[in-house]
Parts: C-alpha cells; structure tokens; sequence
C-alpha cells in the first residue's frame, strides 16, 4: 500500500512544496519505526569506544580495535573456515531438529498416549541445561563432527517439539467440525485444518529454536571441538588476545542475527494472515 | 425427507460416572423444502439435533433417517452453516467458499468458477481475495452460507448462523436468505433462540423445551414464502411472537434459561 498517495493529480502537476511536505511525512514513519532501534545501537558502539578508551584496560579494548583484529583473522583465511565450518554444524543440527521435531510434535499432539508417554523426556530436557550432556557426547561420539551436530540438534530439538504439540493441540474446534461436515477424510483434516492452524505456533517454535540451535553451536565448539568460530574463540581466549576473540564474538552476532532473520521472513510469509492488532 | 424417529442422546462423561441427556425421543418430519425452526431456551438439544441430521453426532436411541436411508455421517446431500462462521483465517474468501468443492476433488478451475458465481450471488463480487479478518461479521457470514450453497445440497443445516450478527445486519441477512431460497428452494433446519427470526423464516416452529430436550410443540406459521408485502405488520405476527414469548418465558421459570445455544 506504501507509494500511492494520491492519484487524482497527475506527478508533474503537483506542486514540490506538496511533493516535499509527503517526502517529509515519510521520513518521519521511518524515523518512527528505525529511530529506537538505531539510537539503541549507536549507544552501544559508542558507550563500547568510550569506555574502552577511558578505562585503558587489557581485556576491554575499544570497538576501533576490533575490525584490525577481524581483518588479520580474514586475510589468514581461518575466519571464513571456521565460519562455514560452524555454519554447517548449524545447518546440519538445526535442520535434524527441525524435520525430527516436527514430526514427533505433531504425533504428540495427536496422539494421547504418544504424548504421555514422551512427555517425561520432553519436560526434562526442555529444563535441563544441554552442556550438562557434553561430555557424555563426548565419551560417545568423541571429538567428531557427530558431537557438534547432537549439540546442535538438543539446543532446538525439544522447543521445537513443545510448540508444535501446542499447536496441534491448540487447533480451533469448529473448523474441524465444519470440515468433516464437509466430507473431509482424516488426512485432508490434518493437512488442510490442523497444519495450518498450528503453523504459527508451529513457527514460533522454530524462531525459538534457531536462536538456541546458534547458542548450541557455539557452546559445543567452545566445549570440546576442535572446529569452529568456537573452538577459535577458545584457542583466542587462552591466548588473553581479547581483540580476536572480540572480533569473533562481532561475527557470531551477525552469524546469530541472519539466521534468526531467515526463519523470522519465512515466518511472516507464511502466517501473515495470524498477524496481530499493530501497536 | 428427514425423518426423526424416538430420537434421544445421552452424553456421557468419559469415566462414565456421569449422563446428561440431550434429547429424550424427538419425533420429527422434515419435508422436502420446508423450513424448519428450531426453537427452545438453551440446553434444549436443539444444536445436539441438528448435528445429528449432518451427522457429526451419534445418537443413543430411536432413528434418523433422510430419503429412507440411515444417517450414518456427513453427506455431500446435506451442507451446514456455522454461529461463529468457522471461516479458514488463513485463506481467502475465495478458497473458503470453494473448499467444500476442494474436498470433493472437484478441479480448480471448475470450483473456482463455482465460488465465484455464488459470491456474485450473495453480494460479495469483489471480495474474493481479502481474508476473513478483513470482513465484517455480515460479509463473514455470507462467506459461510456461499461456502454451503456451493456444494449445492438438498438441505441447508444452519446453527443459529444470524445470532452473532447486530440487528441490522441480521435482517439484511434474514431476508437475503429468503430471497436466495426462492431461487432455489432448499430444505431447511435452522437452529434460533430469536422468536422473531423463527417466525419471520420459518414454515414451521418446532419449539423445544430442556433438560432432557423434548419437542414441546410445533406450530405451523401462518404466512407463506414469498413472504406477502406488509406480513410483519399484521396482528397475527405478533400474536404469535408473542404466544411463542409466553411459551418459552414459562420454561424459564422451569429451570431453562431462554437465551444462548
């Protein structure tokens, strides 16, 4: 809907004092939505220079210090094969999770006694901090790529499920009654009612779950494995060079924030139509 | 031809420690074409009853039989519209109206078209990609009612499909309804605690008293459809309202409460 203002006038006839004043009227629903967001972040890089600056601390350098470090990491090359060394492990683990999850998730919420009996596992998984079962992977699978894709995996996996029994549970009554009065078979029921019903609930869990499945794949890198912007992390740290290990962390908040985006488009695509009242 | 023969509905609680009963041994015939209001206080059975001619329920008792022929569940003969609408919010007015039909594996094209002549029909050309949540609850309804009339049934069942609705918009619909059955006559169940909406629909009333749910009486209404110019107006109309006020004010003071499903 954003563009057309007016159609009565042609472009040219309009006056640029109007033309402006609507440019004007832009900007400022920009400024509205972005406004915060930005300060917020300007605060933060520029609290961050400051008192690195004022504090003269070895381990709390200035942001300015840090794209130096990034820099030197990059040209070496390591960066980009930790980066995609990590991000497989994510794609890998997070992908499990969520095939798995669903699955199990809606067997759950389907079925009475798939979930009484499942629920035990679920709740005290859901609970219970993964790291715990590091190294118990760790004796199991030893230091591999398995271990970090398990990792991985038990960050999102349980989430995933809880939502999407809520989901599946949570499906409106009367559309299925209105659809069987319709003649629909059990599985048109589930694909065309149940499905959909739950999706947003459904998806919720997936957003939920990337955030832990990137948490899970640093952890386990950090952890144990010998790969990974993690285990490089590690090495870094150890070495007290806290500008690498900085400049690591800056690249895992952009690992972080595209994959949350990712789902987060695919989310807004699919259940739109569940949007709720703008504040 | 609906048939209802000693038809009764226990409900039972799942430890089976408990029974209500619904309906205790309704007899009711249903002609073709004729419509029918059911009418009684809440508790009456009346909504029990009339999912059980669509056959979303069982019954514990008696027989139902449309045409001769056992109800044993949902039929594409028979098409139900819903009190709350129980549109998909996910899709578009188009594709709720067709969905029916997409059930029925009928093609695309051949549904789409369906859908977009009876939206044609009830008012609603124009509307057919806007989502249900864009809709006033009026236009939701006639969403719902498209979505019947497109699986084109021989029996209309509807479930209180007005009671939601303000009173402007309910008389809109009242008479749309009437206007689409001359058309196309329908047999029709119409489930309605509003004395009024039953006497300005119906053929016959079928007032219901509750707890069990027993037909009370059946009342012929005394105008034909078309209804003639001026019929609301005429001291019979509200004689009757007034008799079937009386009626049911008496079951309250039983017990029954005379407003809700």
């Amino acid at each position: 809907m954003s563009g057309q203002v007016t159609t009565t006038k042609s472009p040219a006839k309009q006056s640029s004092a109007a033309m402006s004043q609507r440019l004007g009227a832009r900007a400022r629903v920009v400024l509205d939505r972005w406004g915060p967001e930005v300060s917020a972040i300007a605060v933060g890089i520029i609290g961050w220079e400051v008192l690195g600056r004022v504090l003269q601390f070895r381990f709390f350098p200035p942001l300015s210090a840090v794209p130096e470090a990034w820099w030197e990491i990059y040209q070496t090359g390591e960066l980009i094969t930790e980066l995609m060394m990590s991000l497989r492990s994510l794609a890998i683990g997070y992908g499990l999770a969520v095939v798995a999850g669903l699955a199990v998730g809606v067997l759950m919420g389907r079925y009475r006694k798939v979930e009484y009996f499942l629920d035990p596992f679920i709740d005290i998984n859901l609970s219970t901090p993964s790291l715990t079962y590091i190294p118990v992977l760790f004796a199991l699978f030893g230091v591999g790529d398995a271990t970090r894709y398990i990792i991985v995996f038990s960050y999102a996996f349980f989430i995933i499920v809880v939502n999407t029994v809520a989901g599946i549970r949570s499906v409106d009554h009367e559309l299925l009654e209105m659809a069987r009065s319709f003649g629909a078979s059990e599985g048109a029921l589930f694909r065309k009612i149940m499905l959909p019903d739950a999706l947003p609930l459904i998806m919720a869990g997936l957003r939920i779950g990337i955030t832990r499945a990137v948490k899970g794949m640093i952890n386990g890198e950090l952890f144990i494995a010998l790969v990974g912007l993690g285990a490089r992390v590690r090495i870094y740290g150890g070495q007290f060079d806290v500008e690498k290990v900085l400049a690591l962390l800056v690249t895992i908040i952009v690992v972080a924030l595209a994959a949350t985006s990712v789902v987060q488009i695919i989310d807004r695509r699919l259940t739109f139509w569940a949007e709720t009242v703008q504040r | 031809m609906i048939e209802i023969n000693g038809c009764s509905k226990v409900y039972r609680s799942r430890d089976g420690t408990r029974e209500v009963q619904a309906l205790d041994r309704v007899h009711l015939t249903i002609a073709e074409k004729e419509f029918v209001a059911l009418l009684g206080p809440s508790g009456c059975g009346k909504t029990t009853l009339l999912k059980i001619i669509g056959g979303l329920l069982s019954w514990t008792e008696g027989d139902v039989r449309i045409d001769g022929k056992k109800v044993t569940g949902p039929g594409p003969d028979r098409a139900l519209v819903f009190q709350n609408f129980a549109l998909m919010p996910w899709a578009n007015v188009l594709t709720n109206v067709a969905f029916g039909l997409e059930l029925k594996g009928v093609p695309k094209e051949a549904r789409t078209g369906t859908a977009m002549r009876l939206l044609e029909k009830i008012g609603l050309a124009g509307f057919e990609s806007a989502y249900p949540r864009h809709l006033s609850g009026g236009m939701q309804q006639r969403v719902g009612l498209a979505r019947a009339l497109a699986v084109n049934p021989v029996t209309l069942l509807m479930d209180e499909p007005f009671g939601a609705l303000d009173a402007q918009t309910r008389r809109l619909m009242q008479d749309d309804l009437l206007r689409l059955l001359d058309q196309e006559p329908k047999t029709v169940v119409f489930v309605t605690h509003g004395m009024d909406e039953a006497v300005r629909l119906a053929d016959r009333i079928v007032l219901m008293s509750a707890r069990p749910g027993r037909v009370s009486e059946i009342i012929d209404v005394p105008f034909g459809r078309p209804r003639p110019a001026g019929y609301d107006s005429e001291p019979v109309f509200n004689e009757l309202k007034n008799y079937l006020w009386e009626k049911l004010k008496a079951m309250q003071t039983d017990g029954g409460k005379v407003n809700g499903g």
